[in-house]
């Protein structure tokens, strides 16, 4: 039996590995609610106020995410870069 | 020659790690020329040059999202104000326990106790006890929501003048950059603007356009000039109407509702857009109460046997009822309990004035329903600003690390952290989908369940 406070601490970290895309961080994390979701969970309904807000978060971050890579993927191999030579050292 | 150069490119790097704007810089390799001599070819060696190499599209990125988390953390600082004057510092307050709502309960018990003791001055004294004290609340929660008001229009005359600092660097900048008069190394000049832009960003949101002779010209999200090439055009603040207004552009513009992104946006649009609905809703409440109770007691006759005054001093629209109510007397007989003919003992008025706190005095909605629903706005408002503030700073984070990270990387290194990228976003993805799984189970279960 988990507690409903694991569900939060997974979505925090969720959050957290997806801001700096820490992947090793994330498949562990992937795992880890997999692991969750196969127990029995205890869900106190006072908890789900704040569990609501954080995957309110989780999937704020993942749709800015998604349009994010989208664009980096169209990016990819085209020369965006500004380059500057710097004078003698 | 070569490698100490290389060297010092990463000693300056490493120097340079926290120096606000810095862009790291890579060793660029060529060939010398050879030499022939006597038709025998010669090689003299290779040269190495420092190179600084800046994504604009990412930069910009960075820079766009920086304006949308200024924007949203403005909002969510000010609402939570807002949510501090009606003591909602917590999600589960309820409104009933806050300031406005023990003093509306407390105001309409008290007509309660007078139907019990009709002519029993303590009785009558409380009556009026609990109207001051609920007019004090009004008082107080109109007062701090205009000081909330004033305390936005300080913060944009002070951003107007940041924006006015750092449009005048970023113009001179560009005139140093396009005419190469600087005894300062080009790359530097380049890392100070982009720093000065970044700065730009927090306050206002901006378009930028590369010009020629690698200059920049910003304007503001509706497309009034900032800066075009050495020159800037500063904004200003005026009063119209009693309302601060942004001008910017050499024609003094008028800005202020069409800006979107930056500090100044989201201080702006809780000004004009948030606070004056949540103002208008507590002069209705206020007056809505009011009104009705006036209205009874004038119904009624008073303990000196006349008939009842107005209890409460209103203006004529509910515009400004909150900060300007009052209490008319001191009285406490001039609280009408009985009814016309009823004689000193009777009640009927007092019951009348108590059933007040069940109809709707407030619209279509009872004192008590339009609380509720008046600070869950609040309260909505604010989370929703919270959740979306924190949105925006996680995705302001992931694109300046991605940013760091792409910049000066050759294409293979691209594509292996793109993939990178890729792997985790599925990853987050995943466990954002058995979230919702887990939490639509219990959902369906009630209020404490286990899920399976």
């Amino acid at each position: 039996m988990a507690s409903d406070h694991a569900l939060v601490e997974v979505l925090d970290e969720t959050i957290s590995a997806l801001s700096v895309l820490d992947m090793s961080r994330l498949e562990t994390l992937e795992l880890q609610i997999a692991g969750i979701a196969g127990v029995r969970l205890i869900v106190h309904q006072a908890e789900m106020n704040l569990i609501r807000a954080k995957r309110d978060v989780l999937e704020g971050v993942l749709h800015n995410s998604a349009s994010n890579l989208s664009a980096l993927n169209r990016l990819y191999g085209r020369d965006t870069r500004d380059s500057w030579e710097h004078s003698a050292r | 020659m070569a490698d100490q150069a290389a060297l010092n490119v990463t000693a300056g790097n490493v120097a340079n790690q926290n120096t606000p704007g810095y862009t790291r810089q890579v060793v660029s390799w060529q060939q010398t020329d050879a030499v022939t001599l006597s038709g025998q070819v010669y090689g003299t060696g290779i040269t190495s040059t420092a190179v600084s190499q800046r994504s604009r599209i990412l930069e910009q990125r960075v820079q766009q999202q920086t304006q949308t988390q200024a924007q949203s953390g403005a909002l969510e600082s000010a609402l939570q104000q807002v949510e501090n004057i009606f003591g909602l510092t917590s999600s589960a307050t309820s409104a009933s326990l806050t300031a406005l709502g023990t003093a509306t309960d407390a105001f309409f018990n008290s007509f309660s106790a007078l139907e019990a003791n009709p002519s029993d001055a303590a009785t009558r004294q409380s009556v009026l006890a609990a109207a001051n004290n609920l007019v004090s609340v009004f008082n107080s929660s109109a007062n701090q929501l205009a000081q909330v008001t004033s305390g936005l229009d300080q913060q944009i005359v002070s951003v107007t003048g940041q924006i006015n600092t750092l449009t005048s660097t970023i113009a001179s900048l560009n005139q140093q950059i396009a005419h190469g008069d600087s005894q300062a190394d080009a790359g530097v000049l380049e890392d100070q603007r982009q720093y000065a832009i970044t700065q730009l960003s927090q306050y206002v949101g901006l378009n930028q356009m590369t010009t020629e002779a690698n200059g920049i010209t910003l304007t503001t999200s509706n497309g009034v000039l900032l800066v075009s090439g050495s020159q800037s055009y500063a904004m200003s603040t005026t009063l119209v109407a009693g309302t601060i207004h942004v001008l910017a552009g050499g024609g003094g513009q008028d800005v202020t509702s069409g800006l979107t992104g930056g500090q100044l946006s989201g201080i702006l649009e809780t000004r004009d857009q948030k606070l004056p609905g949540y103002t208008s809703a507590l002069d209705s409440f206020a007056y809505g109460i009011a009104s009705a109770v006036n209205a009874q007691n004038a119904l009624g006759v008073d303990g000196n046997g006349n008939p009842g005054a107005a209890i409460f001093s209103l203006p004529p629209t509910s515009a400004s009822a909150a900060g300007s109510i009052q209490v008319t007397t001191s009285d406490p007989q001039t609280i009408a309990a009985t009814a016309p003919g009823e004689g000193a003992a009777g009640n009927s008025n007092a019951i009348a004035l108590a059933d007040l706190a069940a109809a709707n005095l407030v619209g279509t909605q009872t004192a008590t329903g339009f609380l509720a629903s008046f600070l869950g706005q609040i309260g909505n408002d604010t989370a929703g600003a919270t959740t979306n503030n924190t949105v925006q700073q996680a995705t302001l984070t992931q694109l300046t690390s991605q940013r760091n990270a792409l910049s000066g990387v050759s294409l293979d290194e691209e594509a292996s952290n793109l993939t990178q990228y890729q792997r985790s976003y599925e990853a987050a993805a995943k466990v954002f989908s058995i979230v919702n799984t887990i939490m639509a189970s219990a959902l369906n279960l009630g209020v404490e369940t286990t899920v399976a």
